[in-house]
């Protein structure tokens, strides 16, 4: 055992150096801050799963950098510029969680771990003797645990399985899940979308002859709003592509009444109607339209007021049309002039 | 023929470990029943890997495992690692492993046969039936194609007799497996360190089904327990270093789920194995310590389910599966079922040693738990507050390094300054004035190394500190063996380096134990100067061009591009020169093209020195030139150095108690 | 000693709590984000033309809809997409909606043969980015992504993956009714060639 003045000397030297130490390292210059650096390390980079931006060789993380140095060159300060950065991407992208809000609470748990541990390991020595009792004492206990406890622990297995299987199949329809289906979708309701984006879907697929049923609708409807050119053109394309009995008829029929109504074409309207009523020879609208072009094109009101009775002997006809042909059939049945 | 070798390696397997279950559980159980099980169990593990090895060297594209994950053109030792690049595969090893620990299980029961020991055995049986069980069903690798494209499988059936389509060839492994030697060793590496962590757990189990708390079961299983920390240290070492050579700088750790996941297991593991050693000399600490082999073999399985569920995001994950849920589950009967086997046991516990004071040994133990432990939870949290908040609330959060570090290096300090004073002190009662005189040496070698250190590297606090504290642990372990050794010496007559070398052998436990505290000195010095000395700059450079960079001037030679039997590699070569122009060596950072892949997986080039390392990475190059990334990692060669030392220590003692064949005590 | 059992119990019961958490995690990607862009203004589209013409003039959409897709050359799935891009540009080019496309960590040149193989529309916008600052303004993960623009410049929609005439048609349809479409996830994102 070295002598007291001994101990004493040796801990003043010993004092002396730590003091040194800390000297040196207080008065150290402090180090060139590389505030991109700075920036770079609290920002996660997007694509990479974990890397700081400043760390990964990613280009997106590249170009992030180069962005975080742009703007401090600007003047802005740190937080402005990693405030810019979670605009775009969200909270997420930052490494450090805030020590505020929801993320207080992990930072604030390690030091009640080490509350509640430090606690842990005072009581171990701290507690009075007279609360322990020798081992001879403590009452002798079965090996063989006790039903409670394996009812207990049964209970606790099953309770969580049922808990597990439960709300897991609750929690997965997550929103942010759903999907819209493509062109062959069987949800898709062609009413439900504009003109131009059935144009889109349709200019889109052209060369997918499934597609047909969609371009006929789509024409239909510009033949409805008046736009012939458009619904002309679209008709063709049907035919052109060996379109099913039923839109041909369908195409046929709306194309011989555009170039009456268009052109004036009387004979040649009626003989694309005829053409389509050989493939669907009872199709009420084709029908009517013949009549109408009998009566407003060739003057006929005879025949045409024959076809609007016809027409109104068939089934399923909508009521709008029904009307219509209620309207012009009398009118012409009366023999007056086409309106 | 490989799926059906396979498929019956598997079942007989999952015969054995129900076979251990039935015989393990049995009043009077008979060795040789045990033995014969035990041997299926080696048999069956055995066979169904060598079976997938050989189905990989075979280039069989039958099997959907080898189809999808192995590729004619891989290189020799990588197509044998390929058996456990994807996860299939890495359950076959995990079960081969258990096996084997099995087995060693098995060779203490016959030493020393006792219902303990048949205890253990069941629960190493019920653990094999999870693993086994999992290869038949979720996770199966001999599963066979049945309909294939030109280098894949898209349909298969784990039926072996059905009609098999095999594709001409495979994508072959993960490019990012494929880059380096490392990634074959580093997960058995791992494996060998959670499956081993099963041993200590299965003994506790037993024993506390059994109701025979107490010290056996601890001395039956200490030395798996330190086998598998052996080898979790170095796996979580070597991970890192193939992590630095192959994807990034500061790639050797960055607190990524799957890192993390490795490396809470290993935590807990170190405490268990320091209050362990209180349990084995003064009976004390016995619940805690089913507490935290408990909680270790959890942290494996926790770390598993995390590695392979697709529930984190990492740079690591491997893809997601059914595995996911089954794994959950797993861990989930493992917690309740022994934490309530545990609750049910507790007055049973021996409560009789109370420990007198907090300035002992075992006031040490103590501390290095507390802080072990709070670090542990400290990487738990943060690895799983982000999936917890987002089930809860919806918000998303990120947990990187900044909070890790933040509390991971006060924390890793205080463990420092522990395993400083720890070794130093005595049993029971320490005399506060002799122990401070002891650490005046230390101390002021410390001192005085900070201050060259802070003179000669830097001045920066953490360096410094870091330094100093390091240091500080090295020099205790050092100064302490040289004061013993002089006094033994002094007694005997002897000269001093006899005496050492007395000190050495007669007590290589302690020993080796104060070797692996160096090793963590050596680490955290290394981490402390990498971390804050490095450098980093992005240059661009056209062939010619020079720069100046961490003391060296570098030079773009040229660029290069060659191609390999599964890869296209592209790169710029560059001169590396010291200050006053000697050349000093060449280095090619590269980007290795893999398959029809259309973006490289780079290679940096590394020059290391004892002052640290040159880190090149090629970001971009084309026509004009070459986008390179400059890192400098001061003194990171102590980080690797360090790791192994700790694994050093461990195979030291391990091999020690093979001579003595004795539970050595501390001294 | 009691305490050792109310603490077993109580992790017993804190395992119970963490199953039940991680099991609401499966099936669900971990890298799917909800925008934080939605219901803000979108940036400013202060590009350079991908022809190399010039910079581009945002005023040109105020008061439109706009259609911000971000693609690249080496992005697969964007090639299909590109016909129904085209195609909706060219329907919607009377509605006053302008469909701009980015060029996201792509060579000019690489773009434009792009461009060239797989169609453009003369009603479209096509911008070059080449210090991904309007990718990072619009918080690209991956591509593609289409952002969907209101008339008063706001983010009031937004697709992952690859869309198709029929998404984006029925999306703009929604945004000119004045709804705000939000998130929806179409397919898979990538970034960058080969991941």
């Amino acid at each position: 055992m070295p002598s007291p003045s001994r101990r004493t000397g040796s801990w003043l030297v010993l004092a002396l150096l730590a003091v040194a130490v800390a000297m040196v390292v207080v008065t150290a210059p402090p180090p060139a801050e590389d505030r991109a650096q700075a920036i770079g390390s609290q920002v996660r980079c997007p694509v990479c799963q974990g890397e700081a931006i400043v760390d990964s060789p990613s280009e997106t993380a590249r170009n992030m950098m180069d962005l975080v140095r742009a703007r401090i060159d600007e003047g802005l300060t740190d937080q402005q510029i990693i405030d810019e950065l979670l605009t775009s991407y969200g909270g997420s992208l930052l490494l450090n969680p805030p020590a505020r809000g929801a993320t207080l609470w992990l930072w604030l748990a390690p030091l009640v771990a080490l509350g509640v541990g430090t606690a842990m390991v005072a009581r171990r020595f701290h507690a009075a003797p007279a609360d322990h009792l020798p081992a001879a004492a403590a009452p002798p206990v079965s090996p063989t645990l006790s039903r409670r406890w394996i009812w207990g622990a049964a209970v606790l297995v099953l309770g969580g399985a049922v808990a597990v299987a439960t709300v897991g199949q609750f929690q997965q329809a997550r929103p942010e899940d759903q999907s819209l289906s493509g062109v062959a979708g069987e949800d898709f309701d062609p009413d439900s979308v504009s003109n131009e984006t059935l144009e889109a879907v349709v200019a889109a697929n052209a060369d997918n002859a499934a597609i047909n049923g969609m371009r006929l609708a789509l024409a239909n409807r510009y033949f409805e709003e008046g736009n012939y050119q458009k619904a002309f053109g679209h008709y063709e394309i049907v035919l052109d592509n060996q379109p099913a009995p039923n839109e041909a008829a369908n195409a046929f029929a709306r194309l011989g009444w555009m170039v009456f109504d268009g052109n004036g074409e009387a004979d040649l309207g009626i003989e694309l109607i005829d053409r389509g009523l050989e493939l669907v020879p009872n199709d009420a609208f084709a029908i009517y339209l013949k009549g109408r072009i009998i009566w407003c094109g060739q003057g006929d009101a005879d025949t045409a007021a024959d076809l609007f009775s016809s027409v109104l002997s068939s089934t399923g006809l909508d009521a709008e049309i029904q009307d219509r042909v209620e309207t012009d059939l009398a009118a012409a049945a009366a023999g007056e002039d086409c309106q | 023929m490989f799926a059906f070798a396979g498929l019956l390696g598997i079942l007989i397997a999952l015969g054995g470990s129900v076979a251990l279950v039935w015989h393990g559980t049995r009043r009077q159980a008979e060795p040789s029943s045990l033995k014969g099980a035990a041997r299926f169990v080696l048999i069956g593990g055995g066979v169904a890997f060598l079976a997938l090895e050989a189905a990989l060297l075979a280039n069989d594209f039958t099997l959907e495992y080898v189809a999808n994950h192995h590729s004619r053109d891989t290189p020799f030792p990588f197509n044998l690692a390929t058996g456990w690049a994807a996860l299939e595969g890495s359950i076959v090893l995990w079960g081969l492993v258990l096996a084997v620990f099995t087995w060693g299980v098995l060779r203490r029961y016959l030493r020393e046969p006792s219902r303990l020991g048949a205890g253990a055995m069941a629960v190493m049986g019920a653990v094999g039936i999870f693993f086994f069980g999992l290869q038949l069903t979720v996770a199966d690798p001999f599963r066979i194609c049945v309909d294939a494209v030109a280098n894949g499988c898209v349909a298969s059936s784990p039926f072996p007799w059905a009609a098999a389509i095999a594709p001409p060839n495979g994508p072959g492994p993960n490019p990012l497996l494929q880059n380096h030697i490392l990634m074959a060793v580093h997960p058995p590496m791992l494996y060998l360190g959670y499956v081993g962590l099963t041993v200590p757990f299965a003994y506790a189990i037993s024993a506390l089904a059994l109701g025979q708390p107490g010290t056996d079961w601890l001395r039956l299983s200490r030395r798996s327990s330190l086998l598998a920390w052996t080898f979790l240290s170095m796996g979580i070492v070597l991970g890192a270093w193939w992590a630095y050579e192959v994807l990034s700088w500061g790639g050797y750790w960055a607190w990524d789920p799957v890192e993390n996941a490795s490396f809470m297991p290993w935590l807990i593991a170190t405490a268990f194995l320091h209050s362990s050693l209180v349990q084995l000399r003064r009976q004390a600490l016995q619940s805690w310590n089913f507490v935290l082999v408990i909680t270790a073999f959890a942290l494996t399985i926790l770390g598993t389910f995390l590695t392979r569920s697709g529930t984190v995001a990492s740079v690591h994950s491997f893809t997601q599966s059914a595995i996911g849920p089954v794994l959950l589950g797993f861990l989930f009967l493992v917690l309740v079922g022994s934490l309530t086997l545990f609750a049910a046991r507790v007055p049973m516990l021996d409560r009789a040693a109370r420990l007198e004071t907090l300035v002992s040994r075992e006031g040490g133990f103590l501390l290095n738990n507390l802080l072990l432990c709070v670090y542990a939870f400290v990487v738990v949290a943060g690895t799983l507050y982000p999936i917890v908040l987002e089930a809860v609330t919806g918000a998303r959060v990120s947990v990187g390094e900044p909070f890790f570090n933040r509390l991971a290096v006060p924390l890793s300090f205080g463990l420092l300054l522990a395993m400083g004073v720890g070794p130093l002190l005595p049993w029971r009662q320490a005399d506060p004035v002799a122990v401070a005189d002891r650490l005046r040496l230390p101390v002021g070698i410390a001192l005085f190394t900070g201050l060259i250190a802070a003179v000669t590297i830097s001045r920066l606090g953490y360096v410094v500190l870091a330094v100093v504290i390091g240091t500080y642990v090295i020099a205790v372990a050092v100064t302490n063996l040289v004061e013993r050794s002089a006094k033994s010496s002094a007694i005997r007559g002897e000269p001093l380096f006899a005496g050492v070398r007395r000190q050495l052998t007669s007590e290589p436990s302690f020993w080796a134990g104060q070797l692996s505290h160096c090793g963590v000195a050596l680490t955290v010095i290394g981490l402390a100067l990498a971390a804050n000395l490095g450098l980093q700059t992005d240059v661009t450079m056209a062939p010619g061009d020079t720069v100046d960079f961490g003391g060296y001037e570098l030079t773009y030679r040229s660029p290069f591009l060659f191609t390999e039997p599964n890869r296209r590699v592209q790169g710029a070569t560059i001169a590396v020169a010291d200050r006053a122009g000697n050349p000093v060596t060449e280095l090619a950072p590269r980007a290795n093209y893999f398959g029809a892949d259309t973006s490289g997986i780079t290679t940096p080039a590394v020059h290391s020195t004892w002052k640290g390392d040159l880190y090149l990475t090629l970001l971009n190059i084309d026509g004009e030139g070459i986008l390179l990334r400059l890192n400098t990692s001061p003194g990171i060669w102590l980080l690797w150095m360090g790791g192994l030392t700790v694994g050093a220590g461990g195979i030291w003692s391990l091999s020690a108690r093979r001579r003595t064949r004795e539970p050595s005590l501390v001294a | 000693m009691r305490w050792a059992r109310i603490g077993a119990l109580a992790l017993a019961a804190g395992a119970v709590v963490l199953a039940v958490i991680f099991s609401t995690r499966f099936g669900n990607d971990p890298n799917l984000v909800p925008s934080p862009l939605l219901g803000q203004p979108a940036p400013t589209l202060a590009l350079p033309l991908l022809d190399g013409s010039g910079q581009f003039d945002p005023s040109v959409l105020e008061g439109r809809v706009v259609v911000v897709n971000f693609f690249a050359s080496w992005c697969v799935p964007c090639r299909e997409e590109q016909v129904d891009l085209t195609a909706t540009a060219n329907a919607f080019a009377s509605r006053e909606v302008i469909v701009v496309e980015i060029a996201y960590q792509d060579a000019a040149e690489n773009a434009l043969a792009f461009l060239n193989e797989t169609g453009a529309s003369p009603d479209a916008i096509y911008l070059a980015d080449p210090d991904g600052r309007a990718a990072i303004a619009f918080g690209v993960f991956g591509i593609p992504e289409t952002f969907f623009v209101a008339t008063d410049g706001t983010v009031v929609g937004k697709a992952l993956g690859a869309t198709d005439a029929l998404v984006l048609g029925s999306t703009i349809d929604a945004v000119l009714a004045g709804e705000r479409p939000g998130q929806q996830v179409l397919g898979e994102t990538f970034d960058g060639p080969g991941s």
